[in-house]
């Protein structure tokens, strides 16, 4: 069977789509996050057998005051081991002889302050997916102890990281933010934070206290954590921690009533000084809590028991009286309540076991299985039948046996609960990402083998078929079910691939399989032909030119730059470099074919091209269709430079330097990136209010170039309607606000716009259907060439017009210096200069990508301008509004592909040149793919893994799905070309 | 309406003539305002002496030199040598020391592929 490679390579990229859907699956476990209940659900009454009991109120709290001291990268043996010991000595005391309790706290990856911070105010385990959820508001807005605490009427403080200023917008009454900015800095943060402490700690108007020391984090980040720099900042946080201790109890001899001092580390710090990963270094964490409440005997030994961070969320709702954070799934530390009475003890673990069963419900389908649940429901019979006891006042010793039996119960089944949940989230669903890799690399592999012989004459593929094959096909099938089953039996967390139904699984399974046979056997037929080649050496006239080097080399550089952070943080300067170089490289080719003559490089040859695309928009006559055969056999023969006359040859060298000046003016109209992202820029002082003559008649000249550029080749309705359209562009800006209006100027008044933006949809719509109607004329009555590309500008005019309207008006000089960019390459540099298929396709790869970030996107989430989905719609619709958003964010990768499918179908054999292109762009954007998808997976627990590498892994598989739209479409017109041919030739 | 404007023009200037130094001052003592020589000498297999050889092999790497002097520049290793005319100039001077090494080594190990047309 053979396969046009075009075909084949759109085969290729929707199953690597589903493989990078797999991984995203995988590597975002997306737990099922219940909608947030009413706040004011009340306390879970009491349980009791038979009767209700009088008891429904929510316990008081235990602590009138409480004060959090969060050291950042306060690591377990800081304080409990040597260097506590040394450096530490009131600490010291406290743990070994104090009234106090001490942990070792386990955070989970990723160990990074905010992500941390989170969990110890939430409880919960904060996942990409919240990340993404809350895209413009960094406002934590998950159930948490610091809103409930402000919703009770606490007054809290907060000095130190700023961090929680962000996530916690106008819940302190009083605060001071530093950043930790400058991590040079180590002495100025925490002094900043301590300067308040005199003040704060005399007046008593204040229930919570928060303060977030940074000082250690940044000696760890310089010097790591055996510099000597380490003890010092230690004796101080030691004399600091006295400080606030002793005030609080002489506080509490007058008030008589305990508070709550916590000493926490949000992570801990790696043998270098850094952290963000899993280590035990980085995972480990001190936690002490002190206060007069807690008791202990003389001679007591306390080893501090180890514990997970997310406890402490829980702790702090039942020490100051609040209810538990809804997504929490710690356990609260029970010596915190050991000195209480019984009843107590039982009503604050019952409510903590309440919570966690909801929280279970919600998350987990077949939750009635689970052991916790099994055993929560028998702690709660136990627990009603020690209240019916209690309330019976029957014999004290019964009820303390009873009661401990109850507590005992409780705490086994918080545990079993806390574990179910926490096994749940956040962990990587390592099965599901290695079959989605395995599946893009199978791809990947697939499409690299067969590079030779789609890139050969007839860019066709061979797919093989054989019985040796499918024998191979059920062996590994087989095998790789065997490896699901004992994977699937295996494994102790949560799995995606494991919970699809089994056809699913299977045919996932037996997808991998066939590739891996596609794979093979075409690795095997490679050989086979290479051993034939080797037997009669065929003489090899491909030649490779400074461009194919400067290609190679660019997508080479580009794909390894996707490792480092800060390459991605910035891609579009990459971008914008390769770009440069790729019109330098031009320029140099140009002026060499028109100076030197190309003695040794007849395929560069420049040649007439100029009025060819004129007379076959203009005359589209079955006629012309056949004198254009002949010209275009006529054309391969190879022609001098002096074909290109005077003007157009000064243009032809011109051209390559206009093009870098449009590059240089559309950098400096975005500013994106994180770096020099906060330079001024043209976007910004365009759409500042006091510039808005400027943009008006910007956005007018775009509309007016925008048409001249586009009209020359489309018919003569698609020409009005294109008109139209434009002018419905400015009216709908108008409509809105954003231009001035020339025949409105006192009507100051703003609307959405929404007729003028109907108006011009309509005519975007027409103008697609008549250029889709042309093609598949052509298809149908055999037209010719001329009808097919007219209906394919068309097509492409519709889109100019579509992204006119979508972009904002301060863009709008993006899409036309990329319209005059196309025609300026088009005209005098691909045709005269002769590139092949695969080069035009890179430099329009290339070139689509620059734009991307011309338009002012980035890989950061927040750039996407979501107004695009409400053009036209008065409410959110999803589906529309998704298309739209994705639309406008593409629109450049798009543009540039639709007019590569313009460009080659004019050309001669624009079949095989079409293939190709399609081939080569699969190729393009699955590379860097893979490569990602393999890189993402080795650096998962980087520091930066969120804040960077996950935005970039979304964009990448977005664009991975545009890709696998837009090859479908050359393939579509591929296929359509392919009877035109047929009919041309036979009409001929 | 500063934006529009490249900023840091004197250093960016001063890189210029940095450049150029390494570049067009040898290519224009040897082979003169003669644009197809020069065009010549740049393309594959025009070279026709040993001088406009090491001119080459010295030009090229001065200039791939420069390109690769601007990769680092994204980079936040906040270096005082990654700003920006700073660190492709340092590129540039490594890559004409390399040519410069370079191409006598290049032309005794090719001495004998080495014949020129006109002589």
């Amino acid at each position: 069977m053979r396969l046009g490679c075009g075909a084949f390579a759109a085969g290729c990229v929707v199953i690597e789509v589903l493989g990078v859907a797999l991984f995203l699956r995988g590597f975002f476990p997306a737990p099922a996050r219940p909608e947030p209940e009413p706040p004011a659900a009340p306390a879970a009454p009491e349980p009791m057998a038979g009767a209700s009991s009088n008891w429904t109120e929510r316990p008081p709290p235990l602590f009138r005051k409480v004060v959090i001291m969060l050291i950042d990268a306060l690591r377990d043996d800081f304080v409990f081991g040597s260097k506590g010991v040394k450096f530490m000595p009131y600490t010291t005391y406290l743990v070994e002889k104090g009234a106090a309790h001490s942990f070792v706290a386990e955070a989970k990856p990723p160990t990074v302050t905010m992500p941390r911070v989170k969990a110890l105010m939430t409880g919960s385990l904060p996942g990409f997916v919240d990340v993404v959820r809350n895209l413009n508001s960094p406002a934590l807005l998950e159930d948490n102890v610091v809103t409930q605490a402000k919703a009770a009427g606490k007054r809290i403080i907060f000095y130190g990281d700023e961090t929680w200023v962000k996530l916690f917008p106008k819940h302190f009454v009083e605060y001071d933010g530093t950043t930790s900015f400058f991590v040079s800095d180590y002495t100025e943060v925490d002094d900043n934070v301590t300067r308040h402490l005199d003040k704060v700690l005399k007046r008593g108007d204040w229930d919570v206290l928060i303060l977030h020391y940074l000082g250690l984090d940044h000696i760890g980040h310089i010097s790591g954590p055996s510099s000597p720099l380490i003890g010092r900042k230690l004796s101080e946080m030691d004399s600091i921690l006295m400080r606030i201790h002793t005030s609080l109890l002489s506080e509490e001899r007058e008030a008589l009533s305990p508070s709550l001092l916590v000493l926490c580390g949000d992570h801990g710090m790696s043998e270098s000084g850094g952290h963000g990963a899993s280590s035990l270094e980085e995972v480990n964490t001190a936690l002490l809590l002190t206060s007069s409440a807690f008791e202990r005997k003389p001679g007591e030994v306390r080893p501090p028991e180890r514990v997970q961070q997310t406890d402490l969320a829980a702790t702090l709702a039942v020490g100051l009286g609040l209810p538990i954070p809804q997504h929490s799934v710690g356990r609260f530390l029970f010596p915190v309540v050991q000195g209480r009475a019984l009843r107590e003890q039982l009503r604050l673990l019952h409510l903590n076991a309440v919570q966690l069963s909801r929280l279970l419900r919600s998350r987990i389908p077949g939750f009635e299985r689970e052991h916790g649940f099994e055993q929560f429901k028998i702690s709660e019979r136990l627990h009603g039948n020690w209240v019916k006891l209690y309330l019976e006042e029957n014999n004290a010793e019964i009820l303390l046996n009873m009661g401990a039996k109850a507590r005992k119960q409780y705490l086994y089944t918080l545990k079993a609960l806390s574990q179910a949940l926490s096994s749940q989230e956040a962990q990587y669903d390592i099965y599901s990402m290695v079959v989605g890799t395995v599946v893009v690399l199978e791809v990947l592999a697939l499409l690299l083998l067969s590079v030779p012989q789609a890139l050969g004459a007839t860019a066709k593929l061979e797919v093989p078929l054989s019985p040796m094959c499918s024998l191979l096909f059920y062996v590994m099938f087989l095998l790789l079910w065997a490896m699901h089953m004992v994977v699937c039996t295996s494994a102790e967390s949560f799995c995606y691939l494991c919970n699809l139904a089994w056809p699913v699984a299977g045919a996932v399974l037996a997808l991998v399989s066939a590739l891996l046979c596609g794979v093979l056997s075409t690795l095997t037929r490679l050989c086979v032909r290479r051993k034939l080649l080797r037997r009669k050496p065929a003489p090899s006239h491909w030649k490779w030119s400074e461009l194919d080097f400067l290609i190679l080399a660019g997508t080479a550089g580009h794909v390894l730059s996707l490792g480092a952070s800060s390459f991605i943080e910035e891609e579009h300067q990459t971008w914008y470099f390769l770009v440069s170089t790729l019109c330098l490289a031009l320029s140099h080719e140009s002026y060499r074919s028109c100076f030197l003559g190309d003695d040794e490089e007849p395929e560069h040859c420049p040649r007439v091209a100029g009025e060819f695309a004129g007379t076959a928009s203009a005359l589209p006559d079955r006629s012309v269709s056949c004198d254009m055969l002949e010209l275009d056999q006529a054309r391969q023969s190879p022609s001098s430079l002096d074909g290109l006359r005077g003007r157009e040859k000064c243009m032809a060298l011109a051209s390559p330097w206009l093009i870098l000046g449009c590059c240089r003016l559309l950098r400096s109209l975005n500013q994106t990136g994180v770096q020099w992202a906060h330079r001024p820029d043209l976007g910004h002082w365009l759409t500042s209010s006091d510039h808005q003559a400027e943009l008006s008649v910007l956005a007018a000249l775009s509309l007016l170039a925008i048409f001249a550029l586009v009209q020359s080749r489309c018919s003569s309705v698609a020409k009005g309607a294109l008109a139209l359209g434009l002018l419905g562009v400015y009216c709908y800006r108008a409509a809105t606000g954003h231009v001035l209006s020339p025949w409105q100027q006192d009507n100051k008044d703003v609307s959405r716009g929404i007729i003028e933006a109907r108006f011009v949809y309509v005519f975007v719509l027409g103008i697609l259907f008549m250029g889709i109607k042309d093609m598949l004329k052509s298809q149908v009555l055999a037209a010719g060439i001329p009808v097919k590309t007219v209906g394919l500008w068309d097509v492409y005019s519709g889109l100019v017009l579509l992204t006119a309207l979508l972009f904002r008006p301060h863009n709008l000089p993006v899409l036309v210096c990329s319209l005059l960019i196309q025609t300026m390459m088009t005209k005098f540099i691909w045709r005269p200069l002769r590139h092949g298929a695969a080069e035009v396709t890179v430099m329009h790869y290339w070139f689509g990508q620059a734009f991307f970030y011309f338009q002012g996107n980035s890989n950061n989430i927040a750039t996407v301008d979501i107004s695009a989905g409400f053009v036209g719609l008065n409410t959110y619709v999803e589906v529309p509004a998704m298309f739209l958003t994705a639309f406008a964010t593409y629109a450049g990768p798009v543009l540039w592909a639709s007019h590569l499918v313009n460009f080659l179908s004019w050309e001669p054999n624009s079949g095989s040149a079409l293939r190709r292109a399609c081939f080569c762009y699969a190729l393009l954007s699955s590379v860097p793919v893979s490569a990602y998808v393999v890189l993402v997976t080795a650096l998962r627990y980087h520091l930066f893994i969120w804040s960077v590498f996950s935005p970039k892994l979304l964009y990448e598989g977005m664009h991975l799905l545009v890709t696998a739209a837009l090859c479908l479409g050359f393939t579509a017109v591929d296929r359509a070309g392919a009877k035109v041919d047929a009919g041309k030739v036979a009409h001929c | 309406m500063k934006f529009l404007f490249p900023r840091l023009v004197l250093e960016t200037f001063l890189f210029a003539v940095i450049l150029s130094t390494f570049t067009t001052v040898p290519c224009l003592c040897l082979l003169g305002p003669n644009l197809k020589a020069w065009l010549r000498v740049f393309s594959r297999n025009g070279v026709t002496s040993v001088w406009e050889n090491s001119l080459q092999i010295t030009t090229i790497s001065s200039f791939l030199g420069t390109w690769l002097g601007a990769f680092p520049i994204p980079l936040d290793w906040e270096r005082p040598w990654q700003v920006w005319p700073i660190s492709c100039t340092l590129g540039a001077t490594f890559g004409y020391v390399a040519g410069l090494i370079i191409s006598p080594l290049w032309i005794y190990w090719n001495r004998k592929q080495l014949t020129y047309k006109n002589n």
